[in-house]
C-alpha cells in the first residue's frame, strides 16, 4: 500500500474545469459559425478552416522541434487556425491563411515563451499583417448564398461590403435584418451577428469567457457610434449598420476576451473594454481601414500590463481599510517623498471606500483584522473587538494621520533649516 | 455583483459520511481518580469544572490548545459570546459536524458546563450551511442551544465571529471538545480518542470514525477498507491537509480533522494561461497570478508589496486554476522565505 | 605581430563585428535601422553615413577630449558629427540622388545616437588615438553588416528585388513596415546569440581539455 503515493501540494480537490475544457468550449462556439459560412458559401468555408488548424498545428509542432520542445497536445493553435479564416472573406487564397497562420505562430507566439505568454493576440496580428499585404485579397467579399469553386481562379460574383459603403460615407443597401441574419458579403464568420452573439452567450454562460470584457467593449463602443454617426440617417440605424457590419461583435467574444492577452483582474477588464471601444471608434471614425477593430484589439494588449498594475495600486489601498496610516508611514525613509506625494489621492480613496463601498466589503475588512489577531496573540483566548472599522473611527483616524503629518513637516522643515 | 463576492464555491462531498453513525474503533477507555466523585453534574463548581478539564487532559481539536488553560485564562467581560465551532467547510470533512448531530445531548452538557465556567450572555452553535450536493437538513438546535448557520463561499471560518454583538468579546471552542468534557463530567473518562474522517474516492466505506489518538493511519483506513489503490493519501482537510508518504508510521493526533484517500492525484501542470480566475476566487482581493510569477522569480521585495504576507492558505487559488498549477503552495513557500529573510535582515 | 594586435586593440574592435555586434548585442541604434533600413541601398547609406559619423568623433575625442572643458566636450562631439553629416550627403548621393530626401530624418539621428556622444565621452577620451580609429572602425563594420543584411532582406522579400532592380513581384509586402524592420531584428539577434553561445561552449571544451591533458 505505501508504495508509489505520489506527492501532491495542498488543495487536494480542484476543479473540473480544465484549460482543455476551456479551449472545447471555444471550438464547440466556433462550429455553429462554420456550419453557417458553409451555407452561404460552400464547402470551400469549411476547407479553409481546416486548412487554418492544419498550417498553425504543423507550425507549432515546427517550432516546437526547433526548440527542442516536447510537442504538446495544445488546442490553442487550432483556436487560432479557426479564428484567423472567419475574419476573411470566403474566396481568400489559401497562402493568405498560411501566411497570417506562419506570423501568428512563428512570430507573435512562439518568440515569446508559447502558450501563456504571448504579448499580442496571435489572431489579430496575423490577420492585420495579411491585411497590410494583400488588401485587395483580404477586403474584397463575395455575394453571399453561391457556392464558390473548393480550387483554383475566383470566378464568384463580388459585391461591395457594407462596412465599406459606410467608410465612404453611403448608407449601405441592406436592410438590418438582412445583417443580423448574415445575408450580406463581408468577412465569413462576422456578419452572422445572431449566430456570432449565440455563441457568445455561450460562452459567457459556461464561464469560459468573462463576461466583463465584451460588455465592457461593446457598450461604450455602440455609445460612441450611436453619437457620432458617419452617415446621414438617425442614430439608431447608423449605429445597426455600424455595430453590424465589421468584425467588432465577433472579435469581442472571440479575441478580445482571450486570457493571455487581456488584464487579469476585473476592474482592469473594464478598462481594457472602454480603451479598446474607444480605440475601435477612432479607428473607425478616422482610418482608412476597413476592419480597425483588429488594429484597436493590438493597441489594447500593449496596456493590458499597466491595467492590471493600476488595478493592484487601487487595491493595495483598499485591502487596508483603516489602516492605511500604518501602511505609509512606517517604510523606509528613503521612499518617503514618494509616499507624501502620494496620500492625497489615497485619502480620496479612502473616504469614498467609507461613503460607499457597501456593507459587505467592509464586514470583509472587519474580518480581515480578526483573523490577522487570532494569528498574533498567543493567549489561548480568541478575543474580537468591533470597534475599530466603524466609519467614524476612520473618520478619527484620518484626523490624526493629518495630525501627525504636519509634524512631520515640521521635522523636515528643520532638518532643511540645520543642513 | 462579482467585483464584492470573493472565495470559491465547493461542492461538498460530505455525503455519505455525514449521516452514517460514527465508527467506534474498540480500545480500552482511561479513567481518571476525581476528588468530587459524588457531585451532581449541576453543582459543579467553576473551579472544579477546570478541574476535570485539566484531568481528563482535554485538547481543543480547533486550535490544538488544552481546554483548561482556554477555560482558565479566558475572560469574556460583559456581554461576551461562546462560540462552539463546528464549522467543517473543506469538502469531505465532517468531523466537527457529525460529533454534534450524533450525541447532541452530550455536546449540549458539555456547552452547559463550559457556560458555567466563561458565563457567556450568548452561545451559538456555527455550522457550514452551504452543503448543496446533500439532503441532509442542518439542525435548529443542539440541545437548548441555538445553531448558526454559516454561508457564503469557502474561506468561511473568519464569518464565525459575524453573529457577536459588536464591542463585546468572543471564544470559539471547539465541538468534539465539548463532547469528550461532557463524557469526563458524567463518566471520569480521559480523552483518549478523536474523531476523524475517513473518504475519498478510494475508500470502499466512508464514514467518520472515532479512534484513540496515535492509531496509524493504515490502521484506520484498513478500518474502512480500500476499494482501489490510491495514489495520494491526506491527512489534514482536502484543502489544507498534506499528503503522506508512510501510512504505517503517520499517526493522527487530536487536531487531525480527516483522512482522505485518493484514487488519482493531479498530475501534469500545463502553462499558465493568464485566465485571472485565481485573482477572482482569492478571499483577499491579491493579485494572485503577478504573485505567482514573482514567487516563481524570487523577487521578495515586490512581493512585500504585492501584500503576500495577507496570505491566508485557504487554497483557493489552486482550486480555481484551470491549468492545474499549485498556485497557492508557490506562494506559501515564498512567503515563508520572505519572512526567513525579514527575520535574517536580508530583506 | 600579437604585441601589435594587442597595442592597437584589434582583437576587441574585431569583436565588434559579430560577437559584440552594435545593434543585435549591444541593442544601439534599434530604432532608425528598424524605421528607415527598408532596401539595400538604403542600408547602404545608413552604414556609410555611420561610418563618416563614428570615426572622426572617436578619434577627436580621444586626441582633443580631455583638452576641452567639461561642460564643452559634447557639444563639441556632437557638432563633429553632424558637420560629418555633409561629406555623408555626397557619398550616398553617388549612388542615388533622392537616397538621403528618402531616410528622413533616420540619418540624422544616427547622427546624436549613443556611440558618437556617449561612448566618446566615456571611453574614448581614455583611450589612444589609434586604438580609438580601430574601435570606431569595428562599430561601424559592426552596424554596416547588420544594416546591409537587413536591407537586403526586406527589399528582396517586401518589393521583390535588389539595390533598386525589380526581378521578381513582391512576395510579404509587409516587410517593409517598422514593426517587421523590429521582428526581423530579434531574430537576428537570436542567430547571433546563439552562434555565440556554442562557440563559447566550443571553446569551453577545448579548454577543460587542454586542462586535462
Amino acid at each position: 500500500m505505501n508504495e508509489s503515493l505520489m506527492f501532491q501540494n495542498a488543495p487536494h480537490v480542484r476543479q473540473s474545469e480544465s484549460v482543455r475544457t476551456m479551449m472545447t468550449d471555444v471550438i464547440i462556439a466556433l462550429v455553429p459559425i462554420y456550419v453557417m459560412a458553409f451555407f452561404y458559401y460552400g464547402p470551400r468555408a469549411l476547407l479553409l478552416g481546416l486548412s487554418g488548424i492544419l498550417f498553425c498545428v504543423v507550425f507549432s509542432a515546427i517550432g516546437a522541434l526547433v526548440l527542442h520542445e516536447k510537442i504538446s497536445f495544445d488546442l490553442t493553435p487550432a483556436i487560432t487556425g479557426l479564428v484567423i479564416p472567419l475574419l476573411m472573406p470566403a474566396t481568400v487564397d489559401y497562402f493568405v491563411i498560411a501566411a497570417a497562420c506562419a506570423v501568428a505562430i512563428f512570430v507573435v507566439k512562439l518568440p515569446f515563451g508559447g502558450t501563456g505568454n504571448n504579448l499580442f493576440n496571435p489572431a489579430a496580428v496575423g490577420f492585420a499583417s495579411a491585411a497590410i499585404c494583400w488588401p485587395a485579397k483580404v477586403f474584397s467579399y463575395p455575394a453571399p448564398l453561391q457556392t464558390l469553386e473548393i480550387f483554383g481562379e475566383n470566378t464568384a460574383a463580388m459585391a461591395q461590403s457594407p462596412a465599406y459603403s459606410l467608410a465612404l460615407g453611403a448608407v449601405p443597401e441592406y436592410e438590418v435584418l438582412d445583417m443580423l441574419l448574415g445575408s450580406v458579403p463581408g468577412p465569413m464568420g462576422a456578419t452572422n451577428i445572431f449566430v456570432v452573439a449565440t455563441c457568445g452567450i455561450f460562452l459567457m454562460v459556461r464561464k469560459t469567457v468573462n463576461w466583463i470584457t465584451p460588455v465592457s467593449f461593446l457598450l461604450p463602443y455602440s455609445l460612441l457610434l450611436a453619437l457620432f454617426p458617419r452617415i446621414e440617417a438617425s442614430s439608431f440605424d447608423s449605429l445597426c449598420y455600424e455595430l453590424f457590419s465589421g468584425i467588432a461583435i465577433f472579435g469581442a467574444f472571440f479575441m478580445l476576451s482571450e486570457p493571455v492577452t487581456s488584464p487579469k483582474r476585473d476592474f482592469g477588464k473594464f478598462m481594457a473594454g472602454i480603451t479598446s471601444a474607444v480605440a475601435a471608434f477612432l479607428f473607425r471614425y478616422f482610418g482608412e481601414l476597413e476592419m480597425g477593430f483588429a488594429y484597436a484589439l493590438i493597441i489594447m494588449n500593449v496596456f493590458s500590463p499597466l491595467f492590471d498594475e493600476i488595478c493592484e495600486e487601487i487595491l493595495h489601498v483598499l485591502r487596508r481599510g483603516g489602516k492605511l496610516k500604518k501602511v505609509f508611514f512606517e517604510k523606509k525613509p528613503k521612499e518617503k517623498t514618494e509616499k507624501e506625494e502620494k496620500l492625497p489621492f489615497v485619502r480620496v480613496l479612502k473616504k469614498k471606500k467609507a461613503e460607499e463601498a457597501p456593507a459587505e466589503a467592509v464586514e470583509e475588512n472587519t474580518e480581515a483584522e480578526e483573523l490577522s489577531e487570532e494569528e498574533i496573540t498567543e493567549e489561548p483566548v480568541i478575543e474580537v473587538s468591533f470597534d475599530e472599522t466603524s466609519e467614524e473611527e476612520i473618520s478619527e483616524e484620518e484626523n490624526e494621520e493629518q495630525e501627525e503629518k504636519e509634524p512631520s513637516e515640521d521635522e523636515k522643515t528643520e532638518e532643511e533649516a540645520a543642513v | 455583483m462579482s467585483f464584492f463576492v470573493r472565495g470559491i464555491i465547493l461542492e461538498q462531498k460530505k455525503e455519505p459520511m455525514l449521516t452514517r453513525s460514527t465508527l467506534v474503533m474498540r480500545h480500552e477507555y482511561e479513567y481518571f481518580d476525581c476528588d468530587f466523585p459524588d457531585i451532581a453534574l449541576d453543582e459543579l463548581s467553576r473551579e472544579q469544572i477546570i478541574e476535570l478539564a485539566r484531568l481528563a487532559e482535554i485538547v481543543d481539536e480547533s486550535d490544538g490548545k488544552l481546554l483548561c488553560e482556554k477555560l482558565e485564562k479566558t475572560d469574556l467581560g460583559e456581554g461576551g459570546t461562546l462560540i462552539i465551532d463546528a464549522v467543517d467547510d473543506e469538502p469531505y470533512i465532517s468531523s466537527q459536524m457529525s460529533g454534534c448531530i450524533h450525541h447532541p445531548e452530550k455536546v449540549a452538557l458539555g456547552i452547559e458546563l463550559c457556560e458555567k465556567v466563561l458565563s457567556p450572555e450568548k452561545t451559538y452553535v456555527a455550522m457550514y450551511k452551504h452543503i448543496f450536493d446533500t439532503n441532509f437538513s442542518i439542525p435548529k438546535k443542539i440541545g437548548n442551544y441555538k445553531v448558526e448557520k454559516i454561508g457564503g463561499r469557502y474561506p468561511a471560518e473568519g464569518r464565525v465571529y459575524r453573529h457577536i454583538p459588536k464591542g463585546k468579546n468572543a471564544v470559539v471552542v471547539g465541538a468534539c471538545a465539548m463532547l469528550h468534557l461532557a463524557r469526563a463530567a458524567e463518566d471520569s473518562r480521559k480523552m483518549t480518542s478523536c474523531f476523524i474522517t475517513v473518504a475519498g474516492d478510494a475508500i470502499l466505506n466512508p464514514r467518520n470514525v472515532e479512534v484513540p489518538v496515535g492509531t496509524s493511519v493504515e490502521r484506520i483506513i484498513q478500518l474502512c477498507g480500500l476499494n482501489e489503490k490510491p495514489e495520494v493519501i491526506i491527512m489534514g482537510g482536502s484543502m489544507t491537509g498534506r499528503s503522506i508518504f508512510e501510512p504505517e508510521n503517520e499517526v493522527v493526533g487530536p487536531t487531525t480533522r480527516g483522512i482522505i484517500a485518493l484514487s488519482r492525484g493531479y498530475h501534469n501542470p500545463s502553462p499558465c494561461i493568464g485566465c485571472g480566475r485565481c485573482d477572482h476566487a482569492c478571499p483577499k482581493a491579491l493579485s494572485v497570478s503577478t504573485m505567482r510569477k514573482l514567487a516563481e522569480f524570487g523577487d521578495f521585495e515586490k512581493l512585500t508589496r504585492y501584500d503576500a504576507a495577507l496570505c491566508i492558505g485557504c487554497g483557493a487559488c489552486s482550486y480555481v486554476c484551470p491549468s492545474r498549477i499549485d498556485v497557492a503552495a508557490t506562494i506559501i513557500k515564498a512567503k515563508k522565505q520572505m519572512e526567513l529573510a525579514k527575520k535574517e535582515g536580508t530583506l | 605581430m600579437n604585441q601589435l594586435k594587442e597595442k592597437f586593440g584589434i582583437k576587441d574592435s574585431l569583436a565588434y563585428i559579430f560577437f559584440k555586434n552594435p545593434v543585435l548585442v549591444l541593442g544601439l541604434v534599434i530604432g532608425q535601422l528598424a524605421a528607415g533600413d527598408t532596401t539595400l541601398q538604403n542600408g547602404a547609406a545608413l552604414s556609410v553615413t555611420y561610418f563618416l559619423v563614428t570615426v572622426p568623433v572617436l578619434v577627436f575625442a580621444s586626441v582633443f577630449g580631455k583638452k576641452l572643458p567639461q561642460w564643452l566636450r559634447v557639444v563639441c562631439y556632437a557638432l563633429v558629427s553632424t558637420v560629418m553629416l555633409v561629406p555623408a550627403y555626397f557619398i550616398c548621393g553617388s549612388f542615388s540622388a533622392t537616397i538621403f530626401d528618402s531616410l528622413g530624418i533616420y540619418p540624422v539621428l544616427l547622427a546624436v545616437s549613443t556611440v558618437p556622444i556617449v561612448y566618446s565621452s566615456k571611453i574614448a577620451e581614455n583611450s589612444e588615438p589609434l586604438s580609438a580609429l580601430m574601435n570606431g572602425i569595428g562599430i561601424s563594420l559592426g552596424f554596416a553588416l547588420t544594416a546591409i543584411i537587413l536591407g537586403a532582406a526586406r527589399e528582396f522579400f517586401g518589393s521583390g528585388g535588389l539595390w533598386g532592380f525589380k526581378f521578381a513581384d513582391a512576395v510579404y509586402p509587409a516587410v517593409r513596415l517598422p514593426f517587421w524592420g523590429f521582428i526581423l531584428l530579434g531574430f537576428m539577434a537570436a542567430i547571433v546569440n546563439l552562434i555565440s553561445e556554442a562557440v563559447k561552449k566550443s571553446e569551453e571544451t577545448k579548454n577543460s581539455e587542454e586542462g586535462n591533458a
